[in-house]
């Protein structure tokens, strides 16, 4: 899918910086300004960035030089470690993350509505339900899974404990309201009853936000317990929609949506039972690609932690080994995470005040599905037509778009 | 018997990281024990590698969790 730039293009030298921190200033660079409408990189030693004419280049070069700054103070190169990698024997579909998207498109399986926002067909819905389907019973039989679900809003002092407003400002989505007051009710009615776009009149603006659109399910989780001891350990599992907002112009393809469903597997209580069962989790991962016959790599990543705090976050995840990802490639040089292993070592226990009977804090740790990324990545390898797909989950596939088939 | 000049500097280092003063136990876990946050290891590395005039190891840092960890960690860096 190639776009003509429109706009101003100015370049940026990254030559001396390393490809991990170029590919996390990509990300970031978009929120240098709401002006920036793409970002690109043509070759190794070079960054792109396509703005609006309003904005004034030299201060955003600025801005951009202070961001790459940042994010090289502190950074320490250090080798990654690799659970698993398997190669399939698919020829592959798309060929890349645009491509294969717009070939989605194309046949008619997505539908985009605005920034980070689509409609799914039937075809694409079963095959999402399929895989959850799968990773449910994954979830309960092999990890031993209790299912729970949760509201969908989420308090914004709840993420405040997490520490993900500070972490991560730039991805969270706050929910508010209008004033409980009558005549702000009625400011606000007068001045859209006729109105061709939404207006917020003096004195009927949005209050400030106690709520917020959850970024991941487990920040319920640890919300339901805090305050509490756990007396044993205990995994539970839970679907639900989240949301990350990461800039309104690099939602542009399937890799990053702003609204999302997340099946995710939480464990909880001692060190050891924490680490065992991300050691078994890592096995349903390896299980889940030879089932679904794609190519895919589990190693350790990193969280696209905010610029002043990436340096030591990165390293304590890295050199912790606190974060794995389950990568599977679109084809050209894209590869997607869809997966993720995380060991919260004593965080969240500490943050929420959970603790276990001996009256230490809990240990914790999750695995964390993107549903839509998974049925990405299973179709950038497979393509759309069933009777390509392998037997696992072909079958359940066609059973439910026949009109049989639960989980 | 570790050298006791590099165990105060390295005490050092880790005093001006915790709230928690010297002297500290032997084997008082840096993390668990002194609170250090994990965010703060970075910082920590960079003054022992400084301080010391060492290059260590991240992996085995990683895994260094007492003033003695760290010291013998350092002797087997020079």
């Amino acid at each position: 899918m190639t776009r003509t730039p429109v706009g101003t293009v100015l370049s940026i030298d990254v030559s001396a910086l390393a490809d991990e921190l170029t590919d996390v200033a990509c990300k970031l660079i978009y929120f240098a300004s709401p002006a920036v409408t793409a970002v690109r990189r043509p070759t190794a030693q070079r960054l792109e960035i396509e703005v609006e004419t309003s904005v004034d280049p030299a201060g955003l070069v600025r801005d951009v030089d202070v961001l790459i700054g940042r994010l090289r103070a502190g950074y320490r190169p250090l080798q990654g470690k690799r659970l698993f990698a398997r190669e399939a024997q698919s020829p592959g579909w798309g060929h890349g993350a645009a491509d294969t998207t717009a070939r989605l498109l194309a046949a008619g399986l997505v539908r985009r509505l605005g920034a980070g926002s689509w409609s799914f067909a039937p075809a694409f819905v079963a095959l999402l339900e399929t895989l959850d389907d799968r990773l449910r019973r994954a979830a309960r039989r092999s990890l031993g899974a209790t299912e729970r679900a949760f509201s969908a809003l989420l308090s914004t002092d709840v993420l405040r404990r997490a520490g993900f407003v500070t972490s991560f400002p730039q991805n969270v989505s706050f929910v508010s309201h209008l004033p409980q007051r009558l005549d702000a009710l009625l400011r606000f009615q007068e001045a859209n009853v006729a109105a061709g776009r939404l207006s917020f009149p003096d004195g009927a603006g949005l209050e400030e936000p106690r709520e917020c659109l959850p970024p991941a399910v487990c920040y319920h989780r640890f919300h339901e317990l805090a305050e509490s001891v756990l007396t044993t350990d205990d995994t539970i599992t839970a679907r639900g929609t989240c949301f990350r907002y990461e800039a309104r112009h690099n939602m542009s393809d399937l890799t990053r949506l702003w609204s999302f469903q997340m099946r995710e597997i939480v464990f909880t209580g001692s060190d050891p039972f924490v680490r065992a069962s991300l050691t078994r989790a890592a096995s349903v991962l390896e299980t889940l690609a030879a089932d679904l016959g794609v190519s895919a790599v589990c190693e350790t990543a990193t969280d696209p932690f905010f610029i002043n705090l990436f340096a030591q976050k990165r390293y304590a995840q890295l050199a912790q080994e606190l974060k794995f990802e389950l990568r599977v490639p679109l084809g050209g040089d894209d590869s997607l995470a869809v997966a993720s292993l995380n060991l919260h070592q004593d965080f969240f226990g500490r943050a929420f005040a959970v603790g276990r009977a001996d009256g230490a804090p809990i240990a914790s740790g999750c695995l964390a599905f993107g549903l839509e990324r998974l049925a990405l990545g299973f179709l950038a390898q497979h393509g759309p037509d069933a009777a390509a797909w392998p037997a696992a989950i072909a079958a359940p596939f066609q059973e439910r778009m026949s009109g049989g088939g639960q989980g | 018997m570790r050298d006791p000049v590099l165990v105060a500097a390295l005490t050092q280092i880790v005093a001006g990281l915790t709230p928690v003063r010297p002297p500290y136990a032997d084997h008082a876990h840096i993390y668990r024990e002194l609170g250090i946050s994990s965010t703060q290891a970075l910082q920590l590395l960079f003054e022992i590698e400084e301080r010391c005039g060492v290059a260590i190891d991240d992996r085995r840092f990683a895994k260094a969790a007492t003033i003695d960890a760290l010291a013998q960690l350092v002797e087997e860096s020079r």
